[in-house]
């Protein structure tokens, strides 16, 4: 089902995320909101055919659900008073801007995922190039996404070694006094690892001339243009509708 | 043959060291040459390497005085990311040269660089990969690759740039017996049929003794000697025998009831990413046991050795470590008495003198300050950086960075001992001081466990050798008995081909047979 879906350019999924970035922040109910939310959750389903990697986000957007509810419900001032005690009052708007608000950060956080994951990392260095930017800045989302996670494993590595000399990591307190024997090391790894990764680039040409060949290219299908085109017409129209009045 | 590299270096200095790093060097490189360049720890290897690369002065800030001529051009006058028209450069740790997330974007980057047409990349990629025996890895995520496989990628990336030098600096740290071989032979085959020129550095000489046409020892910046392959031999084998013991001899009574230090039973781990680590292990260390934990990359040595001092938690079964059951309650006081050495030195290094790192675990337990500097020369005194003891630790070679972790785990006086591959990164001799070293520890009442691919060297120091394959244990066997399972050793990966062919290629006249 997903092989038979065509593979769309990272430019058409820039225009996307834009797109659904622009509805979060514009749309002001909660029914717009939700529309546009199930959308994307849709698009989500029909392109992966899963909800696999939203698993973690659901943990974070009920935490930080949670957060805009307790804000919205101590500082909002909008609405009739519906009940109060002592200097603890709740006003009836409290719970429709909650709602909104999480359907917003939801909204945002959704599709940032959805950008983020649906897209490799050559995929976007080959998008800066098209942007033209110089392919010296352009390839560091690569090297990015390779050594993060060699870093992270480095780190945790750095911690077991303390702690098998006898470095205490029991409690908060004990983190922070940890931090120069962890985190040293950790500096002095990532030095010397930038040094090397940076000579064996050299050595292997990099940057030798102004550009470079890929052995991979992005191509704008007709597919592509098709929904490009009919996303930045959904976007023109929608800013129309909202001058006109004003003019 | 035709001579196409000339190095003439006078000196070399780094800013802020007043010794020169290198001195006093001038050899010149044929065309087919197959180099060796060996030494002590410190003794310049790596910074040789660099000066024959342009690093120096190009990419680390360093006085040089001398010349470098490649293939008719001084490198001072050639920028670095034009050296590739003529050398490939492999250095040691292939996760810091392996540039891109899949195998054939990282071997094709160098040909990127150089603007090949796609079709032209396309097809020295596949070629390249099928030379290193990674057909079909193309696709492959180069974050899943196993030691041995990514070693090979980065080979697959410097040959792909068709170059007339190769230069390799300890290109087989990482790996098994199994895998050196197949990297020594594959290299012996490039420099035979293709005229192709290698510089390695090498900890471990012996190994590709039969591939190569010189050894050059370094020793204080300087070569010190300019051996042929047989000479270096007949110089080893003397070498050692003046400064070890013939022999090793465990007077351990099997009659006598043993004290149990470690007792693992049903052990199995699993990874986050489902892959096993190790599977249903049931092993006893006794005290004063010398037991060495051999296999091939990836068959759960390492996963082992952490599982016993609580870093990884067992999904199944026991670990009691001094005869208590491994739990976070008590995991403090029990690591108090154990000391495990990683194989990375850079781990654990962060202090600003090489006494205040030796220290650290001895202020940790709250040591009196006469007490911890005695101590700590002592510990110095025993890995030989006691004149070293005001230096910064990230000033000292890997070597001796390796020595110092050793130091930092001796402060603390452990009852037992974990070293997962204690050698790794230095040269021959100092590898077998280090195990002489812990060999003394353990003639002295210290519990050994030592993880090792090296099996000649798990032979020559352990009473007891422990051999695993895929996870579980396929042999528990005292050392002396070791030529009797020979074949299931062999079955399993493991053997001493490093050692037989090279003895073999030599009689005792040193007289080369090959």
């Amino acid at each position: 089902m997903t092989q038979a879906l065509p593979k769309f350019d990272p430019r058409t999924k820039l225009v996307w995320y834009s797109l659904m970035i622009y509805f979060a922040l514009l749309s002001q109910t909660a029914a717009q909101l939700g529309i546009t939310l199930l959308v994307c959750i849709m698009s989500s389903l029909i392109l992966s055919g899963s909800f696999k990697h939203s698993k973690a986000m659901v943990i974070i957007l009920l935490l930080l659900g949670l957060q805009i509810l307790i804000i919205q419900l101590l500082f909002c001032r909008e609405g009739t008073l519906v009940y109060q005690w002592g200097i603890f009052k709740i006003y009836s708007d409290a719970l429709p801007l909650a709602i909104t608000g999480i359907l917003k950060a939801t909204l945002i956080f959704y599709a940032s995922l959805q950008f983020f994951t649906s897209a490799s990392a050559q995929d976007f260095t080959l998008m800066l190039i098209k942007f033209k930017i110089p392919y010296r800045f352009a390839m560091l989302v690569g090297l990015g996404v390779r050594f993060l996670p060699l870093m992270k494993e480095e780190y945790q590595s750095i911690i077991d070694s303390q702690r098998t000399r006898g470095l205490k990591m029991d409690s908060v307190w004990d983190d922070l006094k940890a931090i120069i024997p962890t985190f040293l090391p950790f500096l002095y790894r990532a030095v010397r690892r930038s040094t090397e990764i940076a000579l064996a680039m050299e050595l292997r040409g990099y940057g030798r001339t102004k550009n470079r060949t890929f052995s991979s290219e992005i191509v704008l299908k007709y597919y592509d243009v098709v929904l490009i085109a009919s996303m930045f017409l959904v976007i023109s129209l929608s800013i129309i509708t909202r001058l006109l009045p004003l003019i | 043959m035709k001579v196409i590299a000339k190095i003439i270096i006078e000196k070399l200095k780094f800013p802020n060291n007043e010794k020169p790093v290198l001195k006093n060097i001038n050899f010149e490189i044929k065309q087919g040459d197959f180099i060796v360049i060996t030494g002590g720890v410190a003794s310049g290897k790596s910074a040789l390497l660099h000066v024959i690369t342009g690093a120096i002065p190009h990419y680390h800030n360093a006085e040089l005085t001398g010349t470098v001529i490649i293939m008719g051009q001084d490198i001072k006058d050639m920028p670095l990311n034009r050296m590739s028209d003529y050398m490939g450069y492999m250095m040691q740790e292939p996760d810091n040269q392996i540039i891109s997330l899949n195998v054939y974007e990282n071997v094709a980057f160098g040909l990127e660089n150089q603007e090949l047409p796609y079709e032209q990349i396309n097809q020295v990629v596949k070629n390249t990969l099928e030379f290193v025996g990674l057909r079909g890895y193309e696709e492959r995520q180069t974050s899943s690759l196993s030691g041995g496989q990514a070693q090979r990628v980065v080979l697959a990336g410097v040959l792909a740039l068709k170059v007339p030098i190769l230069i390799l600096d300890q290109p087989t740290a990482e790996l098994d017996p199994q895998g050196r071989q197949e990297i020594y032979k594959r290299l012996g085959e490039l420099n035979n049929t293709q005229n192709l020129t290698i510089i390695m550095v090498m900890d471990r000489v012996e190994e590709v003794l039969n591939y190569a046409n010189r050894v050059l020892m370094l020793k204080d910046g300087e070569i010190s000697k300019d051996y042929s392959p047989r000479e270096y031999y007949w110089a080893q084998i003397k070498y050692q025998k003046e400064l070890f013991r013939d022999s090793r001899h465990y007077t351990l009574d099997s009659n006598k009831p043993r004290e149990s230090i470690a007792k693992i039973s049903n052990v199995s781990f699993l990874y986050n990413n489902q892959l096993p680590g190790c599977e249903d292990i049931n092993l006893e260390v006794y005290k004063g046991d010398f037991l060495s934990v051999v296999g091939l990359n990836g068959s759960g040595k390492s996963t082992l050795a952490k599982l016993l001092i609580g870093l990884l938690k067992p999904a199944m079964g026991e670990i009691r470590l001094f005869d208590q059951i491994i739990a976070k309650r008590n995991l403090s006081k029990i690591l108090a008495r154990v000391g495990f050495l990683f194989q990375n030195p850079d781990h654990q290094i962060f202090a600003s003198t090489v006494e205040e790192e030796v220290g650290f675990s001895l202020k940790l337990r709250g040591e009196r300050n006469d007490n911890l500097n005695q101590k700590v020369d002592q510990c110095l005194q025993f890995v030989g950086l006691a004149d070293y003891k005001e230096m910064h630790p990230q000033r000292l070679s890997r070597g001796q960075r390796q020595l110092l972790a050793l130091a930092s785990i001796l402060a603390g006086d452990p009852e037992f001992i974990i070293t997962d591959e204690p050698t790794s990164g230095l040269d021959e001799n100092q590898g077998y001081m280090i195990m002489e070293k812990l060999y003394d520890l353990s003639n002295n009442g210290k519990t050994i466990l030592l993880i090792t691919h090296d099996l000649a060297m798990a032979k020559d120091y352990s009473n007891r050798l422990v051999a695993l394959y895929k996870h579980r244990i396929r042999l528990d066997i005292e050392t002396k008995d070791i030529e009797r399972h020979r074949e299931e050793l062999k079955a399993i990966g493991l053997d001493f081909p490093n050692t037989v062919t090279f003895k073999e290629g030599y009689d005792d006249t040193g007289t080369s047979e090959v």
